[in-house]
């Protein structure tokens, strides 16, 4: 053979391989689409069918995920281990056999509770097992101690329902109904939980047909290599977008404000290292475990923050295994993210999931910050908190078993970013294509109307960008004498979010009960109440309900209050145009008492009152002024800060909206405010402590914050020289000092100078 | 309704993005077809101008051509432009007080809903779409109904009064849409509101869901109803003029309108929400059309245009239905013909991703501007035509009958920088990759869909149309076991030429619960009301019951389902074994389409909603045979040109090039061929031959058996 047709074959291979390769890879995704339409088809559970919470995914045979399909986020990764167990408890007895399928839901050892089942099916080409096929959902009722299974009474995993640790549910593509009926006879809604599992089942069936038809067209052996690749592209792409952002440390807290049971306050802590093409968390500083079931199993929190990864630092990436292989995770054990069993867990998803994804958020969307322009547009403040939420078990208008949360949270404001303000009612970070129920869908099976659902004014946070709005909703007891309602979650008295660069955090979630209401003539009368106040007005008996409050009887006409979050702002407030507070105010996104004490804008007559702002806006910086102080200045800093010299002219680099980073001439690089220039201390050591400092409680001002007398504090840092707001941190009142969130490791942009200059000579 | 003697020309007309297509079948003679470019300032314009075209291709002046002609159907963009270009009335909506902001929230799906999977793929910069109503021009009215229709909050008369009148005086409401809770259930309060709107300002067209889209679900109720009341005016102003101009030119009839359910209607009987993007529903009609011609009841209607590929799915010779129908960016509640849309045009870009160093195409596209590289136009990335170029597909000379000739040396010179050599392939394999894996999404596009019908490809026809389509149809209809492939000679206004043999069609649905079997005299009930009231619209549109074709479909489930399936069910009265009837069909269609073992009987089988179809055939003139000759085509022939073909061995042959329009009936051109026209080119690899039937469509036979 020649050496130029040599060249022309392997040329011809090689070209072949990259046809072959992206023809399966499209293919792929597609097969794991199929799936998930069967899934939403088959099911009846609206969690899934409307908030998508739903996701196929292929395992290589030794259980890494090779592709995932869309749906929820949060099982990306998390859902390996249910392979990896199968294979290493049933290989043996009773054996792994063309045709089963293993049914799972113990939170430690993947998902994030046991209301997240999943069924894998190994797929068998020639008695050789190719791969394994996994088909997830969250479950609506698992026999727990507390109806729909995240319960405000459990203190042990085993009140928490039954746990499956891979039934063989399928065994030789035959169902074995006396499995099917344990599980599904276990709850209390059989009907809804069987339609569940048939649906994993159908799709894990259609899954792996068509698996077996590409492995018919490509070959087994080239199957093998592409999976193999699809997970080393995607590592190499990861590393790749990691090499583009800065080295340094970010660290960022979030508190939750009950133990599952109690009231009681509790930190998660996370510090973000980057370094070249590697990215750790470590949440060393957080809080113990708590008693009842607001805790996270390691399988929880490793799912919740590769989600947060995928969502805003790998985004375009394939959803495999690789992903997050540059990503190291350590958790200290025995803390809220790494519960030691039998630690109850139920609570991982609404309660802890924000907790546990948004300071990686915050952390991440900082570094992308210090990147550089090209990655702003990438830069969100805080949304999809942990929440809290109503749940009811009974019956419903026609006699028959009602057991429901209220999902209407899926309809979270985005939070706020460099250049607009956050989605009003966009939706959920870990279901990207998460929706709401209609109301009338809701209505025709569920025994009680909506007075209203709408957006909530002034739950979005204040900033130059506002975070989106959250809504409010409420159900009255319609057609039903046996009903019992109760309540789950996180943050009714925190600030479950973050704002950004002098932004506040959207309100907290709230539900209340009214007892014992008038509606029933109001109504009649023509009378619709359109807030709480109003509809709470002449009931019996008005109840705000902790985080977590175990299920009450309650009667026809009362009415379940709920409202969701709002997402966070972004920049100082007194920076946001006027005209667009106005038209806030208009659309009933804030009050005009938060426009007056968050934006300093004076509305008069529905109208921009220009003098009357412009003092309020003095009178708010004079405050600032007066009240903000040097709390935590180094010893021996200079006061009052010095100004740099036309900073303009020396290299630099951003830190965050209000600050840079400057080299004058022959100094060590320095903290320097954008706006007045002011020195902001060196950039070694924390900026906040060169800032006033001004510790607030959130209620004061407000409206819809946390009480005083709560657990948390507002510190806002202003620039000392022109005051601007730089930061505001959600505190707990006894930390000792400002978190340094922002520790830039400064040789990489001098390297990454280096390079460019090389670039451009 | 007799054809008479001189009125033998039925016209189809599809107003596109940039072309305005016209077919007209004349029922003594062939099909004539033309083109002109659409004129978005005012698109009676580019209407006239190609239909002054059409006259000239038959001869005749165009008052001769529309003097003789029985009857103009036409599909529009306006409602699609009105809609993209936020150009529509000011709308004020109404609806239950406490649930104002509906609309804004859109149930959170809305900010994702419409998007494409590549854009979905990057969360954070998806925005909600500007909503048509701004929360300033909504009011909420007391009242409130329960799902089982009981009046829970009477309605407030004369705060619905102030509320209409503040909207009107205040915001300058140009039209009113009304959607309220369950008015689809008692529709007593809607009706209020619409008779004191009346009375109050009855020059101010209000749109009611009671009657426009009497179905469950709010959201994409309230859609409808705001879409709907935001393009009317526009929409029956331009079909209004338009039919003024017709009728100066000497056309007598009414002017009918496509809607998107693929069926035509008269001026006066129109939604304007219906008849948005009504446009590529032509191509599906085309091919029910030819396919009742040409025997085939299952069909993969494909079209290739500049930016996207679109599929729709006959079965049984009837197209489906879109489940979860979305206009713009907004869930609506109107039927539409279920075609899907991936970005796979001529004008998609191909790129290499370097870390992984793979080749992508898409999701940008060149579109029509600037284009491909190869139209020297401007653009600079290379693009699926450029790569079509390279492998010899195109003829760089021949491009829109030479009217125009292509650069093929700049588009190998793009080819070979952005992708041959940052993969190390010459520039034929890296063309020839760009073909490949365009195939595949394509096949993958085609077996999602069909997949979703229960059946599977190999049991389908594919009918191939608009430009491009054609020089892949081959290709990626193999690996889908696809046996037949149907080219027509009018493919490139395939559209206008279905819009031109469409018929009147009107549907109603409603929502019914029930657990089956139930009362079935409930459904006889509910049938009888709707069969009536479509019979009374049919007898406006001048047809009688005995030339109205029905059609009824139950949306089911299982009970605690959320998701429902239509099926067609039988006409005629119902009893208990009737109805059990509907029910086995039911399960044995939803075990075909999710699986064996998806059923689940013991939970109940629920009646969702209820669909009723009427059709009234219009006058539809017959195709016309062409003379028949012998197998040889040589008379077409051309010449010849090497191409690249990757099928069944790769490399580049010789390939006899023929001219479309000189091929006979009865004519075999066997691969490796490639037969033009100047806006169609037709690939025909290797072992595979193709024949002209008596129509002049060109029937490929993928098997590789003998002609």
């Amino acid at each position: 053979m020649s050496e130029a047709s040599q060249t022309q074959n392997s040329q011809s291979q090689a070209k072949h391989d990259l046809v072959q390769y992206e023809i399966f890879a499209h293919r792929l995704f597609n097969i794991l689409e199929e799936g998930r339409i069967a899934i939403r088809h088959v099911s009846g559970s609206p969690v899934v069918v409307e908030g998508g919470e739903t996701m196929c995914a292929f395992y290589t045979p030794e259980g890494e995920a090779f592709l995932t399909g869309a749906g929820i986020l949060l099982h990306v990764t998390g859902a390996s281990q249910f392979v990896k167990k199968t294979l290493e408890f049933y290989s043996q007895d009773p054996g792994i056999h063309d045709g089963d399928q293993f049914l799972w839901n113990d939170p430690y050892t993947g998902g994030m509770h046991t209301l997240d089942h999943i069924i894998v099916k190994p797929i068998f080409c020639e008695n050789e097992l190719v791969a394994w096929v996994g088909s997830f959902m969250h479950t609506p009722e698992v026999g727990a101690i507390d109806a729909t299974g995240t319960c405000p009474r459990a203190t042990e995993i085993y009140h928490e329902g039954m746990r499956a640790f891979g039934l063989k549910i399928v065994e030789k593509d035959q169902l074995r109904t006396e499995i099917f009926n344990t599980v599904t006879w276990n709850t209390r809604d059989p009907d809804l939980v069987g339609l569940d599992h048939k649906a994993k089942i159908s799709a894990n069936n259609v899954c792996s047909r068509l698996f077996l038809e590409l492995v018919d067209r490509f070959g087994l052996s080239f199957i093998k290599g592409a999976s193999q690749r699809l997970i080393e592209d995607a590592d190499q792409m990861a590393q790749a977008r990691l090499r583009q952002l800065p080295d340094g440390v970010w660290r960022s807290q979030l508190f939750g404000d009950s133990d599952g049971m109690q009231q009681k306050l509790f930190r998660v802590f996370c510090t973000m290292t980057k370094e070249g093409n590697s990215l750790t968390f470590d949440y060393q500083g957080t809080s113990s475990q708590n008693p009842g079931s607001l805790n996270a199993a390691l399988p929880a929190t490793q799912g919740r923050i590769f989600s947060v990864l995928l969502y805003h630092l790998f985004w375009g990436l394939p959803w495999n295994a690789g992903v997050v292989k540059p990503v190291e995770l350590l958790t200290p054990e025995g803390s809220v993210v790494n519960c030691k069993y039998p630690a109850a867990v139920s609570n991982a998803a609404s309660g802890m999931g924000g907790l546990l994804g948004e300071p990686a958020h915050e952390c991440i969307a900082k570094m992308l910050y210090a990147a550089g322009p090209e990655f702003w547009t990438d830069v969100l403040a805080s949304f999809s908190g942990s929440s809290q939420h109503a749940y009811w078990s009974g019956t419903n208008q026609s006699g028959k078993v009602f057991v429901g949360t209220v999902l209407d949270h899926f309809a979270g404001g985005y939070g706020a970013t460099t250049s607009r303000d956050g989605v009003d009612t966009g939706g959920k970070m870990i279901t990207p294509a998460a929706s709401v129920i209609d109301v009338e869908m809701f209505e025709a099976t569920s025994p009680m109307v909506y007075l209203f659902r709408q957006h909530a004014t002034d739950t979005g946070g204040p900033g130059l960008w506002r975070g989106g709005l959250g809504g409010e909703s409420a159900h009255m007891i319609h057609g039903t004498k046996d009903l019992e309602l109760g309540a789950y979650g996180c943050g009714t008295q925190t600030s479950v979010l973050y704002g950004l660069f002098g932004g506040y955090p959207g309100s907290p979630s709230r539900t209340s009960v009214a007892l014992g209401t008038d509606l029933k003539e109001r109504l009649s009368k023509g009378e619709v109440p359109s807030s709480w106040s109003e509809l709470s007005q002449g009931s019996n008996q008005k109840i705000d309900l902790n985080s977590n409050h175990p299920a009450f009887p309650i009667q026809e006409y009362d009415v379940v209050y709920n409202r969701w979050l709002g997402g966070a702002g972004y920049g100082d407030p007194l920076e946001r145009d006027p005209e667009r507070v106005l038209l806030d105010v208009s659309l009933g996104a804030f009050s005009q008492e938060t426009a007056m004490s968050a934006f300093g804008v004076s509305i008069v007559d529905d109208a921009l009152d220009l003098e009357g702002t412009k003092s309020l806006r003095d009178e708010i910086y004079k405050e600032r002024r007066e009240q903000g102080q040097h709390l935590f200045l180094p010893e021996g800093a200079e006061t009052p800060r010095p100004k740099i010299p036309n900073p303009s002219d020396l290299p630099s680099w951003r830190l965050q909206e209000y600050l840079d980073i400057v080299q004058p001439k022959d100094n060590d690089l320095e903290v320097c405010c954008r706006t007045c220039q002011t020195s902001l201390g060196p950039a070694i050591e924390n900026y906040k402590r060169y800032a006033l400092v001004r510790r607030r409680q959130p209620a004061e001002y407000l409206p819809l914050r946390h009480k005083s007398g709560d657990f948390n504090e507002y510190w806002e840092y202003y620039c000392p020289g022109c005051i601007t707001q730089i930061a505001v941190d959600v505190m707990d009142p006894s930390d000792p000092e400002p978190i340094w969130d922002t520790q830039l490791d400064l040789s990489w942009f001098e390297r990454q100078a280096t390079v460019s200059n090389q670039d451009n000579p | 309704m007799e054809p008479s003697e001189h009125l033998h020309y039925t016209i189809g007309i599809d107003i596109g993005g940039t072309f305005t297509d016209v077919a007209c079948i004349d029922d003594r003679g062939p099909v004539t077809i033309a083109k002109a470019d659409s004129t978005p300032h005012d698109f009676s314009e580019g209407v006239i101008e190609a239909l002054e075209r059409l006259a000239e291709g038959l001869n005749i002046t165009l008052s001769d051509m529309l003097s003789q002609t029985l009857v103009v159907k036409h599909a529009t963009t306006v409602g699609t432009n009105t809609l993209i270009n936020r150009n529509g009335a000011q709308v004020g909506f109404l609806t239950t007080k406490g649930f104002e902001d509906t609309t804004l929230i859109m149930r959170a799906i809305g900010r994702v809903a419409g998007l494409s999977e590549e854009e979905l793929r990057h969360p954070n910069l998806i925005t909600k779409p500007e909503p048509l109503v701004p929360r300033t021009r909504i009011r909420g009215i007391v009242e409130r109904v329960d799902s089982q229709g009981q009046i829970l909050v009477p309605i407030d008369e004369n705060q619905a009064r102030e509320a209409i009148s503040n909207l009107v005086e205040n915001e300058k409401v140009e039209a009113l849409a009304l959607s309220l809770l369950w008015s689809f259930v008692n529709p007593v309060h809607e009706q209020t509101i619409e008779r004191i709107a009346s009375e109050l300002y009855p020059n101010i067209p209000i749109t009611c869901s009671y009657r426009l889209s009497p179905v469950i679900r709010e959201y994409a109720r309230a859609n409808t109803v705001i879409i709907n009341a935001y393009l009317h005016e526009n929409m029956h102003s331009y079909i209004n003029s338009l039919q003024e101009i017709l009728h100066q030119h000497g056309y007598q009839k009414p002017l009918l309108v496509m809607q998107a359910n693929g069926g035509t209607v008269h001026p006066e009987e129109m939604d304007a929400v219906a008849t948005v993007s009504s446009g590529p529903s032509g191509g599906v009609i085309a091919s029910k059309f030819m396919g009742e011609r040409l025997e085939h009841s299952n069909i993969i209607a494909a079209d290739m245009g500049g930016t996207s590929f679109d599929v729709g799915i006959l079965t049984q010779n009837m197209w489906q239905f879109e489940r979860d129908p979305i206009l713009d960016r907004f869930h609506v509640s109107i039927p539409r013909i279920d075609i899907e849309s991936i970005g796979a045009g001529g004008g998609t870009i191909a790129w290499v991703e370097e870390t992984a160093n793979r080749l992508i195409m898409g999701p940008w596209s060149a579109g029509a501007d600037p284009g491909p590289v190869c139209y020297d136009r401007g653009g600079t990335r290379p693009t699926v035509t450029d790569a079509n170029l390279l492998l010899g597909y195109i003829d760089p000379d021949y491009f829109l009958g030479g009217r125009k000739t292509l650069n093929r040396a700049r588009a190998e010179q793009v080819m070979s920088e952005q992708v041959a050599d940052r993969l190390n392939l010459d520039i034929t394999e890296a063309s020839a990759a760009i073909y490949d894996i365009t195939n595949a999404k394509m096949a993958d596009l085609i077996r999602k869909k069909v997949i979703g019908t229960g059946f599977l490809p190999q049991h389908f026809k594919l009918y191939c149309y608009g430009g491009a389509g054609a020089i892949h149809a081959a290709e990626f209809a193999r690996p889908l076991g696809i046996q037949k492939l149907c080219v027509f000679p009018y493919s490139s206004v395939f559209s206008a030429f279905g819009v031109a043999t469409s018929d009147i069609l009107h549907t109603r649905s409603m929502t019914h619960r029930q657990l089956l079997p139930g009362n079935p005299e409930q459904l006889n009930q509910i049938l009888l009301e709707l069969e009536e009231t479509l019979s009374n619209i049919m007898n406006r549109e001048g047809f009688d019951r005995e030339h109205v074709q029905t059609q009824r479909f139950f949306h089911m489930r299982y009970r605690r389902q959320v998701n429902e399936l239509a099926i067609e069910v039988p006409l005629g009265h119902y009893d208990e074994s009737k109805v059990l009837e509907i029910m086995n069909d039911f399960e044995r269609i939803f075990e075909e389409t999710f699986g064996k073992g998806s059923g689940h009987r013991a939970l109940g089988l629920e009646l969702v909603s209820i669909t009723v179809n009427m059709t009234g055939k219009t006058v539809k003139p017959d195709l016309v045979d062409l003379t028949a000759s012998g197998p040889d085509p040589s008379p077409a022939l051309r010449g010849k040109r090497e191409a690249f073909f990757t099928y069944p061995e790769r490399g580049w042959q010789e390939s006899n090039v023929y001219e479309y329009e000189k091929l006979q009936p009865n004519n075999v051109i066997r691969g490796p061929s490639i037969v033009e026209s100047p806006v169609t080119t037709v690939v025909i690899p290797a072992k595979v031959h193709a024949v002209v039937d008596s129509f002049g469509n060109l029937i490929v036979d993928l098997t590789g058996g003998n002609p």
